[in-house]
């Protein structure tokens, strides 16, 4: 009973009536809707999870990083580059993932926390080690640079192998939405909640009244990033078995450019950048022209950009430039 | 090999002023303001895009449409201030932060929807042009646009310390409550200071166009670029922020030459992280 006052607060019995009816609709969703419906409703989950992963750490203990892409990238990294070397089922490679992420997050959070930096400046810190990580991977060929790693088909679908239609995702995502709830608003209720909560509206006073900041600091943001890796898990995995049939006769053949992008209907320039790298994920599964290849040979993946998606590799060296390059390097004089 | 690392370092500088430019405007905005403009690579863009369509449309040399793009850019930053950022001055930090990582969000997508996600460049007469001083040539558009960015911030300079408005504006920067007991204006002075930082990337865009075709994407890289540079060169700090931009101008550069091209920003990065964990303050400024 006092667990459930916990959980509910003071929430009012309509209020938790409308809240189990959402739940069951939640529940329900995917026998009444259609398949585009759905890809939107996991998208709405899924930020749904990593927002709550990022709440953690700037909603309850007052730490703004806008380097959370950072940890979701490692997560899925991990996992996908441990399932694709050695086959290891992506769910006990989201415990390296998030083993690896929660260690990223405590050194970044270690450095911002000890050197004392603050608004600003510390946001910058998380912006710096992500973009900083995001480069090297791109750059990282044992998960396959910047091309991206591309997961092999395996024979056997299943939920052990993480692989299986929008459906499994779906459930797979509300049950982690719906943990993390539950576990986010446990945390707040518990004295450490408190201590964030503390540490976010004053951590001189917190500190003064004998709150240990640095602490509540770290834990913070060691949960929120090994969350976040969760997340990165699900997301690096997130695919549909894309039999070849379905690619000759599906949407690729109605030239649609977004066509071959985990969300139908997407178009390139929604799923292009979905924003940066403050906002926790996008643009994971883009893929260009020359990539479709890999994917008819049944090949399906994620990119280096999972760590900062947006246009890298589309920035080459116009010919003109190269031309005038070639020139100035000839030492020529026009 | 010496010739090309001086090679480098060279057309490093010569970047490296346009990124000065552009960072100056940054560093004016939080100096004054302290209002931490997380849009400012998206205003380069939208400079780069006037630029470019004005080239385009009314075949104006982009050197020439400097002054057209910068009046443009000082009246949406007067608009954005005195409309939107305003009431978020005086808020935490971290709501001001989303105010404006919000509006650049808006920006990059607006652009992305009006120009697609092409890249657009201009095709001067001049492209091609290069002077050589010994074994050393000099890009044309590279030496106009680092002597164009000379030019403004000089002007930019004399702005802040011979005018009285410029002059006001520091006063403002220096005790807000000082510059409203003697009744300056200030969130008019405010408001024109962003203005005037608009104006600066917005001018450095307009440059920046000769040198690089515009992309809505660009813009997330040049607003860390443009924080990494001020960061580096001391967060408010307007010779710091030049100087920052010759630094990570010629760090890219040379980072290109030795090492590889895609590499270059982790050392911009890692710069960052160094100064931020080391010298927060900046490493040309004094203060701690």
């Amino acid at each position: 009973m006092r667990l459930w006052h916990r959980l509910t607060g003071d929430m009012t019995t309509r209020g938790q009536v409308a809240l189990a009816m959402f739940a069951a609709l939640l529940l329900a969703a995917p026998a009444f809707i259609g398949s585009y419906p759905l890809s939107i409703l996991i998208l709405v989950v899924y930020f749904a999870y990593i927002g709550q992963a990022w709440n953690v750490m700037m909603g309850f203990a007052g730490q703004l990083s806008l380097g959370h892409a950072l940890y979701l990238g490692l997560g899925g990294y991990t996992a996908a580059a441990l399932a694709f070397h050695f086959g290891v089922s992506p769910w006990i490679g989201m415990i390296a993932g998030v083993l690896v992420a929660m260690l990223a997050g405590g050194i970044v959070g270690f450095l911002g926390f000890r050197f004392s930096l603050a608004g600003v400046y510390f946001a910058l810190l998380t912006i710096a080690f992500a973009e900083f990580t995001r480069i090297l991977f791109d750059h990282f060929k044992w998960v396959g640079g910047s091309a991206g790693l591309f997961l092999k088909v395996s024979g056997d679908p299943g939920l052990w192998h993480l692989r299986g239609g929008p459906v499994m995702f779906y459930y797979v995502i509300l049950a982690m939405a719906a943990l993390a709830l539950v576990a986010c608003r446990l945390m707040l209720t518990s004295r450490l909640g408190y201590h964030w909560l503390a540490i976010r509206e004053d951590p001189e006073a917190a500190q003064a009244s004998g709150v240990d900041v640095f602490r509540g600091k770290m834990i913070a943001v060691l949960i929120s990033s090994g969350m976040a890796a969760v997340g990165g898990v699900w997301a690096a995995l997130l695919q549909e078995p894309v039999p070849r049939d379905r690619l000759r006769h599906g949407p690729l053949d109605r030239g649609d450019p977004g066509a071959d992008h985990r969300w139908p209907g997407h178009s390139d320039r929604t799923v292009h950048r979905r924003g940066r790298a403050g906002q926790p994920g996008r643009r994971l599964h883009h893929r260009r022209r020359e990539d479709r290849r890999d994917l008819r040979c049944e090949d399906r993946g994620i990119e280096a950009d999972l760590l900062r998606p947006r246009a890298a590799r589309h920035r080459r060296l116009p010919p003109r430039r190269r031309l005038a390059l070639a020139r100035a390097q000839a030492g020529l004089r026009a | 090999m010496l010739t090309d690392i001086v090679q480098a370092t060279i057309m490093g500088l010569l970047t490296g002023m346009v990124y000065g430019l552009m960072a100056l405007g940054l560093s004016v905005i939080f100096g004054v303001m302290r209002v931490v403009n997380f849009a400012h690579g998206e205003m380069m863009v939208v400079g780069m895009y006037l630029a470019w369509l004005l080239f385009e449309r009314a075949g104006i040399d982009p050197l020439l449409a400097v002054p057209l793009v910068a009046a443009a850019l000082f009246a949406a930053g007067y608009g954005l201030q005195r409309g939107l950022i305003n009431p978020f001055i005086n808020v935490a930090e971290h709501m001001q932060f989303m105010l404006l990582l919000a509006l650049s969000i808006i920006i990059v997508n607006l652009c992305l929807l009006i120009a697609g996600p092409d890249t657009h460049g201009v095709q001067v007469d001049y492209m091609f042009d290069s002077y050589a001083l010994g074994p050393f040539t000099f890009d044309a558009v590279r030496v106009y646009a680092a002597l164009a960015a000379m030019a403004i911030a000089f002007l930019l300079y004399l702005f802040f310390t011979r005018t009285r408005i410029g002059k006001s504006i520091r006063a403002a920067a220096d005790n807000h409550t000082g510059a409203l007991v003697v009744g300056l204006d200030v969130p008019r002075l405010y408001a024109l200071t962003f203005g005037v930082g608009a104006a600066c990337v917005g001018a450095a865009g307009a440059l920046m166009i000769l040198v690089v075709q515009a992309q809505p994407f660009l813009a997330i890289d040049y607003t860390l670029l443009a924080f990494v540079i001020v960061i580096v060169g001391g967060l408010g700090s307007m010779p710091g922020a030049l100087a920052g931009g010759l630094l990570i101008g010629v760090s890219e550069s040379l980072a290109g030459l030795l090492i590889q091209p895609s590499l270059k920003s982790v050392f911009s990065f890692g710069l960052l992280i160094l100064v931020l964990l080391l010298r927060p303050q900046g490493l040309f400024t004094r203060r701690g």
